[in-house]
C-alpha cells in the first residue's frame, strides 16, 4: 500500500472532523458573543432593527447597574454557600457510593439502577412535594439556604457517583490487599489508599456537582421565594425587563466555573477522560 | 521449626482452577517454590495462605503451635504482589514506611528502619520518588522492601520477578536468594519458570490441575521426577518422551523396534513411558552407552551447545514410538537431513506409567 493513500484519508476525515468541531464550536460560541453584547452595549442597540453584530457603543453601565442591586450580595453568598455546602456532600456520599459499586457486584446492579432512576426521574415532579416537605420542617426560604442545599446535594449524588466509578475501579485491587495485608482496616484502606489516588476524579466531581447547583433554577425559585440564589435573581431581572443588566449579571455567573475550568484544566480533562485514576 | 503448614486445603471456583485437598508444610527459614503453569493452583494457594480468599475446606496453620489459625495471619505474613501493588500517591520512602505507620512507631524509629531495609533490598537512591518515577528494578526492590519491613515471619511472593527483564531478573534472583539467606525468613515464591524455581528454592512444589505433583528439593525435582509432567515441565530443552515395551526376557526395552539393554524394575508394565533428557543424549560415543539413531530435522545453536532435533531413523521409529521430535544435545554442528547415532546411558532413562503417569523404579 502506497504510504499516501492512508494519509489522504486521514487527511479526508481529519477536515471533516475539523469542520464538525467548528460548528459544535459556534453553536456554543455564538449565544455566548449575543449575551457578552447584550452586557456591554445600551439596551436600545439590543433592540436595534434590522439587528446588527458588532457592537457600536461599549458601556459598562449594565455591570454598575447590577452591583446597585440590594440583593446581589446576599445571592451571591447564598449561591456559593449551596454549591460549596451540596457538592461537598455530593461528592462525599456519591464516593461512598462509586466505591461500593466498583468493589461489590451486587452494590454496582443497585447502585447503576437507582442512578439512572434518579436520573430518569423529573426532577422538577418531585420539586412542589420536596417544597412542602421542607417547608414543614421549617427549611424552605431560610438565609441560609439550607434546605436548597439538601436537595442540590441530593440531584448531584448521581453525577458524583458516576464520575468517581470509573477511577475507583481502575485502582487495581491488589494495592487494597497490600494495604490490607500492611495491616490497615477496610476503612483506612478508603481513606489514605483509594481516595488519595483517585483525588483528580474528585476535584472534578466536585466541580461538577459545584456547578450544578450554582445553575440550578427549578428549586431555587420554588425553595426561596424572598432569599434567593442567583438563577432565580437573574431570572426576575429578565421578566421585569431589565435584559441589559440581566445579561451582565448572567455574564459575572460564568466567572467561578471559567476560573476552575482554567485553573484545573489539564487535571480536569485528564480526570473526565480517564477516569481520574493518575 | 515450623512455619506454615496446610492440610487438606480446598477453594474451587466456578469457572475452573483453584485447589483441590492439598496439604504441605513449610519449615521455618526456607524458600519453598510453587511451581506449575498457568491455572494450575499456585497463585490461589498462595493467596489462602496470605488470607486474600477463605478456603472452602481445610485449615492453614502458622508457627508452631497448631491452632494458630488464620485470625492472626495478617502480622505475620507479608506479600509481593504480580504488578507489585505500590501505593502510585505515595513516594518510595512513604510506600515502605506504610506497614510501619500502621503500628505508630516513632517518626525516628520509622525513618531509620525504612532506610536500613531499602537499603537492604538494594535500594539506595531515589527514595524520594513515586512509583511512575521508578525503573522497573527499583520498583521491585520498593515493593520488597515494603514485605520486608515489618520483618514478617513469611514473605509471600506472586510471580514477583515477572515484571523484569530477563538480564534483570537473573541479577535480582541472585539477590533475593542472599537475602533470604541473611535475613532466614521464610519465603513462598510463585512462578511458572522452571529454572527461576530451580535456582531459587530449597524446596520445589510442583503444581498441576489444583494438586501438587511432586514436592522436593531441586535435585530430586529434576533427577527423579516423580510424575511424567514433573518430568516433562521441568528442564529445558523439555525432556523426551518415547513409548516403550518391556523386552520378553525383562532385559532391556524396545523402542521403536530397537532393543535397549537397560535394567526393568520388577513390577513394571509391559508397556511404558520412557523420558530422557536432552542432555543425556549425545552424538559422542562413550563406553556402555545405548544408542539410538536420528535423522537430523533442525539445529540450533545455543552458545554453549548445538540443539538437535529429528526422528528416530531406522524402521519402526518415528510415529510408532509416541513422539514428534527428539531434541539431543551436540558439541559440533550437524547439518539437517544427515543421519546420526545418538548415545545415552541406559541409567538416565526416566520409566513412567502409561496410565496413571508415575515413576516406575
Amino acid at each position: 500500500m502506497k504510504p499516501g493513500a492512508r494519509a489522504g484519508r486521514g487527511g479526508g476525515f481529519a477536515m471533516l472532523g475539523a469542520a464538525l468541531g467548528a460548528i459544535v464550536i459556534a453553536a456554543a460560541v455564538i449565544p455566548l458573543y449575543l449575551l457578552a453584547k447584550q452586557a456591554l452595549t445600551p439596551e436600545l442597540e439590543t433592540f436595534a432593527w434590522p439587528p446588527f453584530w458588532l457592537p457600536r457603543k461599549i458601556t459598562l453601565a449594565n455591570f454598575a447597574q447590577v452591583f446597585t442591586v440590594r440583593e446581589l450580595r446576599g445571592a451571591i453568598a447564598r449561591s456559593l454557600g449551596v454549591g460549596v455546602v451540596s457538592a461537598v456532600g455530593a461528592t462525599a456520599m456519591g464516593a461512598m457510593l462509586a466505591y461500593a459499586m466498583a468493589r461489590a457486584g451486587a452494590a454496582r446492579r443497585a447502585g447503576f439502577a437507582a442512578l439512572s432512576g434518579v436520573r430518569l426521574l423529573p426532577m422538577l415532579a418531585v420539586a412542589i412535594p420536596a417544597a412542602a416537605m421542607l417547608g414543614a420542617i421549617g427549611l424552605a426560604d431560610t438565609p441560609d439556604a439550607l434546605g436548597l442545599a439538601i436537595i442540590h446535594c441530593a440531584i448531584a449524588i448521581p453525577t458524583a457517583a458516576l464520575t468517581l466509578y470509573a477511577a475507583f475501579a481502575a485502582v487495581p485491587a491488589e494495592v487494597e490487599e497490600a494495604a490490607w495485608l500492611d495491616g490497615a482496616s477496610a476503612v483506612r484502606v478508603f481513606l489514605t489508599i483509594d481516595l488519595p489516588i483517585v483525588r483528580g476524579a474528585l476535584a472534578a466531581a466536585f466541580i461538577l456537582c459545584f456547578i450544578l447547583s450554582w445553575d440550578e433554577f427549578g428549586f431555587a425559585l420554588l425553595l426561596q421565594q424572598t432569599n434567593r440564589t442567583l438563577p432565580p435573581l437573574l431570572y426576575y431581572y429578565t421578566v421585569f425587563g431589565n435584559v441589559g443588566p440581566a445579561s451582565a449579571l448572567a455574564l459575572l455567573m460564568m466567572v467561578p466555573a471559567l476560573c476552575v475550568v482554567i485553573a484545573l484544566g489539564p487535571t480536569l480533562r485528564g480526570a473526565l477522560i480517564t477516569g481520574g485514576s493518575r | 521449626m515450623r512455619a506454615l503448614s496446610v492440610s487438606n486445603l480446598t477453594r474451587e471456583f466456578p469457572s475452573g482452577g483453584g485447589v483441590r485437598r492439598v496439604s504441605l508444610e513449610v519449615a521455618a527459614g526456607e524458600f519453598l517454590v510453587l511451581l506449575g503453569p498457568s491455572g494450575c493452583g499456585k497463585t490461589t494457594l498462595l493467596r489462602l495462605i496470605a488470607g486474600l480468599d477463605i478456603p472452602s475446606a481445610g485449615t492453614i496453620e502458622f508457627g508452631d503451635r497448631s491452632g494458630s489459625g488464620n485470625a492472626n495471619s495478617r502480622g505475620r505474613i507479608a506479600m509481593v504482589f504480580q504488578n507489585l501493588a505500590l501505593y502510585p500517591h505515595m513516594s518510595a520512602f512513604e510506600n515502605i514506611a506504610f506497614p510501619l505507620r500502621l503500628i505508630k512507631l516513632a517518626p525516628a524509629q520509622i525513618d531509620r528502619r525504612v532506610r536500613e531495609t531499602a537499603a537492604r533490598a538494594g535500594l539506595s537512591a531515589g527514595l524520594e520518588r513515586r512509583p511512575a518515577e521508578l525503573s522497573g528494578g527499583e520498583r521491585q526492590r520498593v515493593a520488597l522492601a515494603r514485605a520486608l519491613v515489618r520483618d514478617p515471619e513469611i514473605i509471600l511472593m506472586d510471580e514477583a520477578l515477572a515484571s523484569l527483564d530477563a538480564r534483570l531478573r537473573t541479577s535480582v534472583r541472585v539477590e533475593l536468594k542472599n537475602l533470604q539467606r541473611a535475613t532466614r525468613r521464610t519465603f513462598i515464591l510463585v512462578t511458572h519458570d522452571q529454572i527461576e524455581a530451580l535456582a531459587l528454592a530449597d524446596r520445589v512444589a510442583v503444581m498441576r490441575a489444583g494438586r501438587i505433583e511432586q514436592i522436593g528439593s531441586p535435585e530430586e525435582i529434576f533427577n527423579r521426577p516423580e510424575t511424567e509432567f514433573v518430568a516433562g515441565f521441568v528442564g529445558e530443552p523439555a525432556m523426551n518422551f518415547f513409548d516403550a515395551r518391556i523386552a520378553m526376557d525383562r532385559g532391556g526395552l524396545e523402542i521403536g523396534g530397537v532393543r535397549i539393554p537397560a535394567a526393568v524394575p520388577a513390577g513394571a508394565p509391559e508397556a511404558v513411558r520412557v523420558g530422557l533428557r536432552p542432555a543425556d543424549l549425545a552424538l559422542e560415543p562413550a563406553a556402555g552407552a545405548a544408542s539410538i539413531e536420528l535423522k537430523i530435522h533442525s539445529v540450533e545453536f545455543s552458545g554453549a551447545s548445538f540443539i538437535v532435533r529429528g526422528s528416530l531413523a531406522h524402521p519402526g521409529g518415528g510415529q510408532q514410538s509416541g513422539t514428534s521430535l527428539i531434541c539431543a544435545l551436540a558439541t559440533r554442528r550437524v547439518e539437517p537431513g544427515e543421519t546420526h547415532r545418538c548415545f545415552f546411558y541406559p541409567a538416565k532413562l526416566h520409566l513412567f506409567d502409561p496410565v496413571s503417569g508415575r515413576r516406575i523404579d
